[in-house]
């Protein structure tokens, strides 16, 4: 008790002062969100110098040098690192072009999704009555069909392709955000100052923009990150599923599929992507928790 | 009436804190005589709460008694098993606390609740326990008592509940009943009520209690002996009537003063500047002397001992 | 009753949208009638065919019919295993509630004795090494963690099968699998519960009476934990669901998620439809339950 009421005021102070200086000075102390943070730059830094970190080109075969393995056994060298895969392409080389359709598909999807929930949010939360009423009562058929299923069913009707994909991973997801920002807003709403506002006739535009956007954007930011870490997963998923990203470009989760057919006789190909997955999503999850428990105390998981 | 039943000598509390340890309690001695009703009297923060926690065995996972001795019937409370400690727990020792609508567990029945101690101690069947809960809950006078048996505590006024805890905490016949607070968060005329109820109760089963309270008016309807705890430290100590008549510290005379008497023309309502100091910061010296009117140089060098002036009567000042 | 009447009310208007959202995909976006006919088929086979099937008509005449044929029961003819696309998604069914359930038991056994043991062990290595583990169970994708299994457990150790269903054998690593990302939010959410129930002051008064630690902290403070925790698993039917799509096709399960990623693949559509409408069904039903057990587990909500 006494520490939650003790770190909101010294928040509050912080606040006063110069917020991201001590934002940074706080990450450093704590030890996962500093983690996190680190994997993060390190994927991104991956994605962005993809053609100059990887050996190889991702998509070319070579049928001589077949599920080869990593270095450290037997038949394995160090010009293949991590082996390669069923059709001589280098398992390395393909992990780090990966991190580009992860990052790529995991961050655009988030901010469409943001987009329209926000929009969505701030109508119903905003307008209420009936807006209300259709955009909540949506949300609600959104939530009862699961995600992937619908994303299945729409990659199956419109054809997979990457901009498909955005396009799929934010419009389903965006109920998520919609919520918050509704609930956020009906709270904002109903303070004396933007009551006030509305009374000496402000626009309504201009009251959204002065006082319920800057109230919900912490939250906001806070789920956006954690949403990074599902969306990651999903595209994978779908990839996997073979409803997502298709040869030859390359994605981590398309990779998993492909090694899975070959997991008797070569583990590797089917391993190291799943491992590219979990720490990429790890360290997006200890940078969201972390900007959680900086910035918005009040949501707990 | 001189036999104590429980007796502390030096206690000191600490508290673990990611700063380091924070002293909350700093070398507390008193005892209960048997068939006594002692209050401990101070500010939130003055480590009465603390005190008494420390007596039940159930400080916070992050405090813990570092120094001193605590005696209960002739056992060492700070050397018996955890069994031992919890046998004693609610059957020879036990607690009632300040806040009647949260003490109690919202998901069982206060029939359950109440047959669990007399279950566990008296080693009664489930009927019996039923037969005595239903007892006890008349005893301390709750009409109905078959269908509050059934009752979950949120279907319960403030001062039922805390009928309910006084019952649950008489069920096994305790030697001392600590209360912590019991009549703070109830309305006025509650409040007399279950005061009446713990003198009458008291009167019955000659049980010692060790009552807590910020409250000067509950302490002269019920306690025998007072003693005022400042800052983790005793200050003074004194039988009822020589403490209201002559009291000694001026932190007492302050206490005394903040209590709005009947006839005063509430004008002039006094109460003591300032606040307690915090544990992790405090004044050298007499830890009073901030908010003293009588403090002067020595004061803020000299920690006074607590001294007696009489057999009975204990200060810790060096100006009175 | 009457709130929980109330809350079935509330459902009609979501399951009606939900129709519309399967119609819109399905009828609308998407071209059935190609689908449907060989590639070489003619226009005027085509024309014929859409005229055939009412896809002439008005989009909102289309979609009343549809309507009327959902509450008849008709859900349209699988064209891959030529049936009836509802009675082919209920012979489905029983292997999918097999493995949910196999996986919520796997979850509930990993989850309530970690979760509790990292709240009481607050802060120590015990709760670093749990709640680490909690986290790492919810990065990691559960396609991989199923092909790792296999790789481990199948390949290499062989002490399990592969893929398919059988005995209880062939139980164990789908539901592991499944199980365990549901178990990472579990124990997150059981040890936060806890954490937050310790600190009441019911549980002082349980000390204070004498009772063992161990009945304080499972029988006083978890009955009261349990509360929001089944309530927010009861929530995540949609997300089981939706993990049994990956997890079934990972170890050719025969289920309905193996099903669904078939035939979306296949893009047949009355099975997809079919098996997308009883899902959403099914998730609204588990929510009304999750109120139900909510009233239930905590007695301060009145039934009125």
């Amino acid at each position: 008790m006494t520490t939650t009421l003790e770190t909101s005021q010294s928040s509050l102070n912080r606040k006063k002062k110069g917020r991201f200086k001590s934002l940074f000075f706080r990450l450093l102390k704590s030890k996962t969100g500093f983690v996190g943070l680190i994997i993060v730059l390190a994927m991104t830094i991956m994605a962005i110098l993809a053609p100059y970190l990887a050996m190889y080109d991702p998509a070319k075969t070579n049928i001589m040098s077949r599920l080869l393995p990593p270095f450290w056994l037997e038949g394995g060298t160090m010009e293949h690192p991590l082996g390669t895969d069923n059709l001589g392409r280098d398992v390395l080389s393909r992990i780090i072009y990966g991190s580009r359709i992860s990052l790529l598909v995991g961050i655009s999807a988030v901010i469409l999704a943001g987009i329209i929930g926000m929009f969505f949010g701030l109508i119903a939360g905003y307008y209420g009555k009936l807006w209300d009423f259709i955009i909540m009562r949506t949300v609600d058929s959104f939530l009862a069909i699961p995600n992937i299923l619908f994303m299945l069913i729409i990659l199956a009707v419109l054809g997979p392709s990457v901009p498909t994909l955005i396009l799929v991973l934010g419009g389903t997801s965006w109920v998520v955000y919609a919520r918050m920002v509704r609930s956020e807003t009906l709270s904002v709403k109903e303070r004396d100052y933007v009551r006030s506002a509305r009374a000496i006739g402000a626009k309504n535009f201009r009251i959204i923009a002065k006082y319920v956007l800057p109230n919900v954007i912490s939250s906001f930011i806070v789920i956006a990150t954690l949403n990074v870490a599902s969306t990651i997963i999903l595209e994978a998923s779908l990839s996997f599923l073979g409803l997502g990203i298709q040869s030859p470009d390359v994605s981590w989760g398309l990779m998993l599929s492909d090694g899975r057919e070959y997991l008797a006789t070569s583990w590797w190909v089917a391993t190291f992507p799943g491992i590219a997955i979990t720490v990429t999503v790890l360290g997006v999850i200890f940078l969201g928790d972390w900007l959680r428990d900086v910035l918005d105390p009040k949501i707990k998981d | 009436m001189s036999n104590p039943i429980l007796d502390i000598k030096d206690l000191r509390v600490r508290f673990k804190t990611e700063d380091g340890f924070v002293p909350t309690v700093n070398g507390v001695t008193f005892h209960v005589n048997e068939g006594e009703t002692l209050a401990i009297v101070g500010e939130s923060g003055s480590g009465k709460s603390v005190t008494s926690l420390a007596v039940m065995g159930i400080l916070p996972p992050n405090g813990e008694v570092y120094d001193g001795e605590m005696t209960f019937r002739e056992r060492d409370l700070l050397k018996i098993s955890k069994k031992e400690y919890r046998a004693l727990r609610g059957n020879e020792i036990s607690m009632i606390f300040q806040e009647p609508m949260t003490a109690l567990n919202p998901v069982f029945t206060i029939g359950y609740q109440l047959r669990e101690t007399l279950i566990l101690h008296q080693q009664l069947t489930k009927e019996a326990a039923h037969k005595k809960g239903i007892e006890m809950l008349e005893l301390v006078g709750i009409p109905d008592a078959e269908k509050v048996m059934s009752r979950f505590p949120h279907q319960l006024s403030g001062g039922m509940r805390q009928r309910v805890m006084i019952a649950m905490a008489l069920s096994c016949n305790p030697k001392l009943l600590i209360a912590d607070e019991p009549t703070t968060a109830l309305d006025v005329t509650i409040q007399a009520q279950i005061l009446t109820l713990m003198k009458n109760l008291k009167e019955k089963s000659n049980t010692s209690i060790l009552i807590i309270t910020h409250d000067l008016g509950v302490v002269a309807e019920v306690a025998d002996r007072v003693i005022v705890m400042y800052a983790g430290e005793v200050v003074e100590e004194a039988p009822v009537f020589e403490l209201f008549e002559n009291p000694k510290h001026p932190y007492t005379h302050g206490l005394m003063a903040s209590i709005p008497k009947i006839h005063d023309v509430v004008e002039n309502l006094y109460s003591i500047e300032g606040t307690v100091p915090n544990p992790t910061n405090m004044p050298k010296g007499c830890k009073f002397h901030p908010r003293c009117p009588l403090a002067d140089k020595d004061c803020m060098t000299i920690h006074p001992e607590l001294e007696y002036i009489n057999s009975t009567h204990a200060k810790r000042c060096i100006k009175v | 009753m009457k709130y929980f009447l109330l809350n079935v009310l509330k459902t009609i208007p979501v399951l009606l949208l939900i129709t519309l959202i399967v119609f819109v995909l399905v009828r609308v976006t998407g071209d059935p009638v190609s689908m449907m006919l060989p590639e070489t088929a003619t226009d005027e086979e085509r024309e014929s065919l859409k005229e055939a099937l009412g896809f002439n008509e008005p989009l909102p005449v289309q979609y009343m019919k549809y309507l009327g044929d959902l509450v008849k029961g008709d859900f349209g003819e699988s064209f891959r295993y030529d049936m009836d696309a509802l009675d082919l998604v209920l012979e489905r069914l029983p292997a999918t509630f097999q493995l949910a359930i196999a996986s919520m038991i796997v979850a509930i056994i990993i989850s309530v004795p970690l979760g509790i043991l990292s709240a009481v062990k607050r802060n120590s290595f015990m709760d670093l090494f749990i709640t680490g583990g909690a986290v790492l169970g919810k990065a990691m994708p559960s396609f991989w963690l199923g092909i790792m299994l296999i790789l481990m457990f199948a390949v290499n150790l062989q002490l399990f099968p592969v893929s398919g269903k059988g005995g209880l054998m062939h139980l164990i690593l789908p539901a592991i699998t499944l199980g365990t990302g549901i178990a990472a939010e579990m124990t997150r959410l059981i040890r936060s519960s806890m954490l937050e129930i310790l600190g009441q002051d019911f549980i002082r008064t349980a000390r204070s009476k004498g009772l063992r630690e161990s009945i304080v902290v499972n029988k006083h403070a978890f009955r009261n934990a349990l509360i929001p925790v089944v309530t927010i698993m009861a929530l995540q039917t949609s997300t089981l669901i939706g993990g049994t799509l990956i997890t079934e096709t990972v170890f050719a399960w025969p289920g309905l998620g193996q099903l669904l990623v078939q035939a979306v693949n296949l893009r047949d559509m009355s099975v997809v439809q079919a098996a997308t409408l009883l899902i959403a069904v099914f998730v609204i039903l588990s929510n009304l339950i999750a109120d139900l057990i909510y009233r239930l587990l905590d007695p301060r909500i009145k039934y009125d």
